[in-house]
């Protein structure tokens, strides 16, 4: 960086502003935010049979298929969370409210459910890593500035220029990495609609 | 380089940032189900043992934008040069699930469904990726 070490800012050397422009886009490629949310819907612990076709077991293994004309439906919607910038596993647990369901409705068994996941909400994901990729530049920036600035001679033109640029755009990668932080925190959320038939 | 085209590479890298779109996908996104087949698809606890089935689908969507810079006689020009896109879909892990029973198999039983999504978002590319794995076993 001695090139920099010059009287004013006109006398920069190309060079080192191609080594400027690398570093800062290298640093920019680092910036990287992944959240990832993972729900798990395990095997159904019910008193009552749960079948996803027409058909369902009974308790001996034995194959029965009722008749349409005694299905009464129903609907189930749920939402996880999970927050973000980080990885989560939940779980989708369903068998007490499936099991009240058919109680309610004086069925044996459950057939025909389906589990949609109807929608995922990534929540601030991109806003939050906007916001972190914004001020990493912005503060990378502004450290390179202050840096080519205190190595500029005291007195010259470089240093007037540099210094103050520097400490604004690090003040402002500062201010968007507390805005990420503090305001853009809404968590990603899972949908699921869940329907089915209760048989007599 | 000035401080003006200090500002002006921070601002281009700032909008390359925010050039790229979030995906949108139909819905629903992924499901469990099975209405047309023969058989008994238990999603509650039945007995141990069956041939292990398993099956996986999703869905990948990414996309990027690229900054290129010149320099010419000390002026710095930055352009956000390139955009692309792209988006891969496939069938769904139920129909994929049913593909593998046997014509003897009696019924099957599910045994672990997993829903997983992953967002990446870095400084001028993401990609968003949706899974649903079901595992089951195949009973004869």
């Amino acid at each position: 960086m001695k090139a920099s070490a010059t009287n004013d800012g006109a006398a920069w050397q190309p060079g080192t502003a191609r080594i400027a422009l690398c570093l800062s886009l290298l640093s920019a490629a680092g910036c990287s935010h992944t959240t990832t949310h993972s729900v798990t819907l395990p095997q159904l612990q019910t008193r009552y049979p749960v079948s996803a076709s027409a058909s369902y077991l009974d308790g001996d293994e034995i194959v029965l298929r009722p008749k349409s004309a005694l299905v009464k439906k129903f609907e189930l919607k749920r939402t996880l969370s999970a927050p973000i910038h980080d990885t989560t596993e939940t779980t989708l647990s369903l068998g007490p409210e499936l099991d009240r369901i058919v109680e309610e409705r004086g069925g044996r068994a459950i057939t025909n459910l389906r589990i949609e996941a109807v929608k995922y909400d990534p929540g601030a994901q991109r806003s939050a890593a906007l916001l972190k990729n914004g001020g990493t530049g912005f503060a990378i920036t502004g450290g390179i500035c202050l840096g080519v600035g205190m190595l500029s001679e005291p007195d010259g033109g470089t240093r007037k220029v540099f210094v103050p640029t520097g400490a604004v755009f690090a003040g402002l990668g500062a201010f968007l990495w507390f805005l990420a932080i503090t305001a853009t925190t809404e968590p990603s959320k899972w949908h699921f609609r869940v329907t089915g038939e209760v048989v007599d | 380089m000035n401080s003006l085209q200090i500002s002006r590479l921070a601002i281009v890298l700032t909008v390359c940032a925010c050039s790229r779109t979030p995906p949108t996908y139909p819905g629903p996104l992924l499901w469990v189900e099975a209405p047309v087949v023969p058989y008994p698809v238990m999603l509650s606890r039945v007995g141990k043992g069956g041939r292990p089935l398993r099956a996986v689908s999703s869905t990948h969507s990414a996309n990027a934008s690229h900054v290129d810079a010149t320099e010419s006689g000390g002026m710095l020009t930055t352009t956000v040069a390139h955009y692309w896109e792209e988006e891969e879909s496939e069938i769904g892990a139920s129909l994929k699930l049913f593909k593998q029973v046997r014509r003897n198999d009696r019924w099957v039983e599910v045994g672990r469904v997993v829903f997983t999504a992953t967002d990446y978002d870095g400084h001028a590319e993401g990609s968003s990726d949706r899974e649903l794995s079901i595992e089951a076993w195949a009973h004869p």
